[in-house]
């Protein structure tokens, strides 16, 4: 043992040895002889105990009251210090009449200019706030010493804290109290002034119960972001601090409301939510948002239950319910899931109160959602984009099926743990996403997600603008393709500033957009954005094969207006550049060829269009499932039995479609409400009496969906049609009307969809016994059938509907 | 203000190559939290930090977070961090009592306790530099000590995050800090002719 850890050894043994022994004689026997060992720990035993004298000693230094003048009021006696400032009891020097102020003498050698302004500022804010809970500013200005100093209104009283505790203030009078504090806080926002250092020490209660706030010290104004302040010299208090402020970023109302929360929570169960107050270095977990504050029951005390004039268990059982809750939003990590305002959570507060029920909601379903997504965003991210090729393929193609399945399946057990614990929270309480679609629950994890991303990975443009990327292609597929596409762009721009802006992340990107666009109906937008993806593509390569994005080039142009054979060039030469992968080759003949015999159909060329639609058909049935894809086959295999007049056959094809989408509700997206309309117009054909209703449960949902013209002029031929069926003729008419002049208006290089709008009016007007009319629009519909159907015209049937329209009359 | 870009980036290297076990390169380190650091220790020096016991650990934890925040830096070794900005801490009060006794100030008059366990040390003054020698001696009998102490005294942790921060128990930090007080308490107050 080395000399020193003998020594040490033996001077902690020394001083346990219980009062009374003597250690010199106890020393000498456990040394042995050894004198040097001896008197070495005999001194340092002597010297401990001189220390603890020492220790004892209080460090001194009363500071002397200054002499100076400040206005017309001298100090009379230090009342406390804070950081930046001292304070005193002050009256009026000259005499005059009596009267006691408090006299804030701010530490100017601190500043320089930036603090005279600061303290300029200050000045300017409390002249402005007249409040029976804020303490009023009589006067300031410059010393006759040079110090910057301030007067307000002298308040006799002590901190909340101790007011409470002294008076042994029960539940609902500390309540009480804090509601004096919140509607002081709550005017001093609605001027624009945030506090920033809310604390028991800043609250004070006076001699008659009524709340003053002091020290706007460190206020800021709201409507000046520029005003951010950098802690040079720390002026806050860690313990109330908020994690934003922590982090020193850019502070609002809602660090108050945080800095709030812990006053009340130390109010009313005298426990601080996060662990040892002293501790310094959690400070650090604070900020980084590791820390959940703990429960306030599980920290009370009887001790602090006494001094509420409560038992221990009824005390415990109050903070279990809503005051927890209330407390717990008011503590969000995030400001944005705090409270909104102050006077929110003064409303909650009366309503709890009350009696009535509150609005907030318990936070360990978020809690626990947001550390997981926390936890994991990369990997929900990750799923998200699994969820996007999923979607991108019902819509689209498909490519890379194999993983993108197995993606589809983790985004799966993702959005079920995010389900699980909404669903499993909202047994006890109402949730607030209760009666919205998963897609926007989803969308919770996903802000979560984009809102870390610049923040955290703004050193790395590629990583940046492939997850701003992911997250936008995500929130276009679940529902919010505004949100989605802004995301795409600004993902593209990152990359353009990068330099990046040719390159292959740029036609992934590009992909995206297009598709963000599409679910907006925005297919011009869609196209141009799959054009530069497909221009990238075929210098830089892509994620996506060629083909996938040729695929959806087509399908664009086909939705956009352009014209049918055109799109049909791009189809085959995107299934002439599929992917090379077998599992995902496999399929794609069959997904090009739906799409190519969709567009033989509407060209007129039944034979081919069907033949096309029979092969890709036994190619998906051949797979287990089916896959998913098959639903763009089954609507195109609807639409040639409609054509050909098998309504029934037309009706059960879109009901297996149906039937897959409802299994699998995530894909497909917004699509389900087309595929019903549809059934709703081959029911209506079909004599069937269910139609209208059909179509008057998905209506608004199709027309919200888009408004592109394609979509439009669909929506408003199969209204026309379920509409002439039932018998409200007017109504038909003007459907089929706006979608013959949407068509020609907005679509004219797309004639041949313009036959069956023809045929349908023709033979409404023909039963409404407008003959002439009916003749008209037949002969226009048949001339229209002639050049667009080209050599497949003679033995169209809706040709042959035509003629025997014409001929009747 | 605005955050300081150039600073920023240079901190970034810095710590890169700290991580990858250059030395030298939190040395540089210092010189970047010199300045913050500095501005608490001469608040405190001059008694306006509230509380008026030195806590300089707040604002470690603010360089700290504008480290952690740069992107690729994850600071795993944060007891080491904490370690270096106590020393560091020391050595700023120390090269304030040098610089105020080189210039023949005239003292305020008011004592500033190092801290209110240490009160029997004027932090502005030439105990500080007799302190300095004597810590140099302690950490040549046992290192583990003066970093309790620094991360005690000159940093403001509590002892709990000082056991926290060195991985001992806080029973072994409670004995270091009574042992090495009352060795340095029995050197500064009979200093004897030799050192050992």
């Amino acid at each position: 043992m080395a000399r020193i850890d003998q020594v040490e050894a033996l001077f902690h043994e020394a001083r346990s040895l219980p009062n009374g022994e003597d250690r010199l004689v106890w020393l000498e026997a456990r040394c042995q002889g050894d004198a040097e060992l001896m008197e070495e720990v005999a001194s340092l035993l002597q010297a401990n105990a001189s220390l603890r004298n020492a220790a004892a000693v209080p460090p001194a230094a009363s500071i002397a009251v200054p002499t100076a003048k400040f206005g017309a009021y001298r100090a009379v006696e230090l009342l406390g210090r804070g950081g930046m400032s001292t304070v005193y009891r002050a009256e009026r020097a000259d005499g005059q009449f009596e009267q006691t102020v408090a006299l804030k003498i701010m530490a100017a050698h601190l500043g320089g200019p930036e603090f005279l302004r600061r303290f300029e500022i200050e000045r300017q804010l409390l002249a402005t706030l007249s409040h029976n809970n804020i303490t009023r500013l009589l006067d300031g200005g410059v010393s006759s010493a040079g110090d910057p100093y301030l007067i307000t209104e002298y308040v006799e009283g002590q901190s909340l804290d101790r007011y409470s505790d002294s008076r042994k203030l029960d539940v609902d009078a500390r309540l009480s109290l804090f509601l004096q504090v919140l509607e002081a806080v709550d005017y001093a926002h609605r001027n624009l002034i945030v506090h920033r250092d809310l604390k028991p020490g800043n609250i004070l209660v006076n001699t008659e119960g009524t709340v003053k706030l002091l020290d706007f010290g460190t206020a800021s104004l709201i409507a000046r972001p520029s005003d951010i302040t950098l802690t040079r010299v720390r002026m806050l208090t860690p313990r109330y601090a908020s994690p934003e402020q922590l982090k020193g970023e850019r502070l609002n109302i809602a660090t108050d409301i945080y800095s709030l929360g812990v006053v009340l929570y130390e109010l009313l169960c005298g426990g601080w939510p996060f662990g040892d107050p002293n501790s310094v270095l959690s400070e650090l977990n604070r900020a980084t948002g590791d820390v959940v504050p703990t429960p306030p029951a599980t920290v009370l005390t009887e001790e602090a239950a006494s001094s509420r004039s409560a038992s221990y268990q009824n005390l415990r059982g109050l903070l279990n319910g809503d005051l927890s809750t209330i407390l717990l939003k008011m503590l969000e990590n995030e400001p944005t899931r705090r409270y909104g305002s102050v006077r929110q959570v003064a409303d909650d507060i009366e309503r709890y109160r009350d009696g009535r029920p509150i609005l907030a909601r318990p936070q360990t379903a978020w809690y626990a959602t947001r550390k997981f997504v926390a936890r994991h965003w990369l990997a929900v991210s990750t799923a998200c984009a699994a969820v996007l090729a999923l979607t991108g393929l019902t819509i689209f193609s498909l490519h890379e099926a194999a993983q993108a399945r197995e993606q589809a399946a983790r985004a799966q057990r993702v959005s079920d743990f995010a389900k699980n614990t909404f669903l499993s929270a909202s047994s006890t309480w109402t949730s607030p996403l209760r009666g919205q679609s998963r897609a926007i629950q989803f969308n919770d994890i996903l802000d979560n997600a984009a809102e870390r991303v610049p923040r955290e990975l703004a050193n790395d443009p590629a990583a940046e603008a492939d997850l701003l990327g992911t997250l936008g292609s995500t929130y276009a597929i679940l529902g919010n393709p505004v949100k989605g596409e802004a995301l795409i762009r600004q993902a593209l721009e990152v990359l353009r500033r990068a330099g990046a802006g040719s390159s292959r992340k740029a036609a992934d990107l590009d992909a995206g957009l297009c598709n963000a666009c599409s679910f907006q109906g925005h297919y011009t937008e869609a196209l141009a954005a799959c054009r530069e993806a497909m221009a990238l593509a075929r210098v830089y390569g892509s994620d996506l094969s060629v083909g996938t994005i040729i695929n959806n080039t087509a399908f664009m142009a086909a939705k956009s207006g352009a014209p049918l054979e055109e799109a049909e060039k791009l189809f085959r030469e995107a299934a002439a550049n599929g992917p090379t992968q077998p599992e995902q080759a496999k399929l794609w003949p069959a997904i090009n060829n739906t799409r190519i015999g969709a567009l033989r159909l509407r060209q007129g060329d039944l034979t081919e269009g069907e033949r096309l639609l029979g092969e890709s058909e036994r190619i998906l049935r051949a797979e287990p499932g089916p896959p998913i894809e098959i639903l763009p086959t089954l609507d195109a295999l609807a639409l040639g039995a409609r054509i050909r007049g098998n309504y029934i056959e037309a009706m059960r094809r879109l009901q297996e479609a149906l039937d897959l989408l409802s299994q699998r509700p995530t894909a497909y997206m917004g699509s389900g409400g087309q595929l019903e309309i549809e059934l709703a117009a081959d029911e209506a054909l079909a004599g069937r009496p269910q139609a209208l209703s059909r179509l008057k449960k998905v209506s608004a949902q199709v027309r919200a969906d888009s408004t592109a013209p394609t979509d439009q002029v669909r929506f408003h031929l199969l209204s026309g049609i379920v509409e002439a069926n039932g018998g409200s003729h007017d109504s038909a008419e003007r459907h089929l009307r706006a979608a013959l002049e949407t068509s020609e208006k907005e679509l004219p290089r797309q004639p041949a969809d313009r036959v069956e709008i023809y045929l349908r009016l023709a033979k409404l007007l023909a039963v409404s016994h407008r003959e002439q009319e009916s003749y008209d629009v037949a002969r226009q519909g048949l001339r229209c059938a002639e050049s667009s159907y080209g050599k497949f015209f003679a033995q169209h049937p809706f040709v042959a509907q035509l003629r025997s329209i014409m001929h009747a009359h | 203000m605005p955050p300081d870009v150039p600073v920023e980036r240079e901190i970034t290297r810095l710590l890169h190559r700290w991580k990858e076990g250059d030395r030298e390169a939190l040395a540089s380190l210092a010189s970047l939290a010199y300045e913050d650091l500095h501005a608490i220790a001469i608040g405190y020096l001059r008694r306006e930090v509230a509380g008026h016991t030195l806590q300089a650990t707040g604002l470690v934890n603010e360089l700290y977070l504008r480290l952690a925040q740069v992107r690729g830096v994850q600071l795993t070794n944060r007891r080491h961090f904490y370690t270096f900005a106590a020393q560091l801490m020391r050595m700023i009060l120390i090269d304030h009592a040098r610089q105020t006794r080189a210039l023949k100030r005239p003292g305020s008059g008011v004592r500033v306790p190092l801290h209110e366990e240490m009160a029997w040390i004027d932090a502005s003054s030439d105990e500080m530099l007799a302190l300095d020698v004597a810590l140099d001696q302690l950490e040549a009998l046992e290192e583990r000590k003066v970093r309790v102490i620094e991360l005690r005294f000159f940093l403001g942790c509590t002892n709990e995050e000082t056991a926290q921060l060195l991985d001992v128990s806080r029973a072994t930090i409670d004995r270091d800090l009574e042992f090495a007080k009352t060795w340095l308490y029995r050197r500064l107050s009979a200093p004897p002719p030799s050192a050992g």
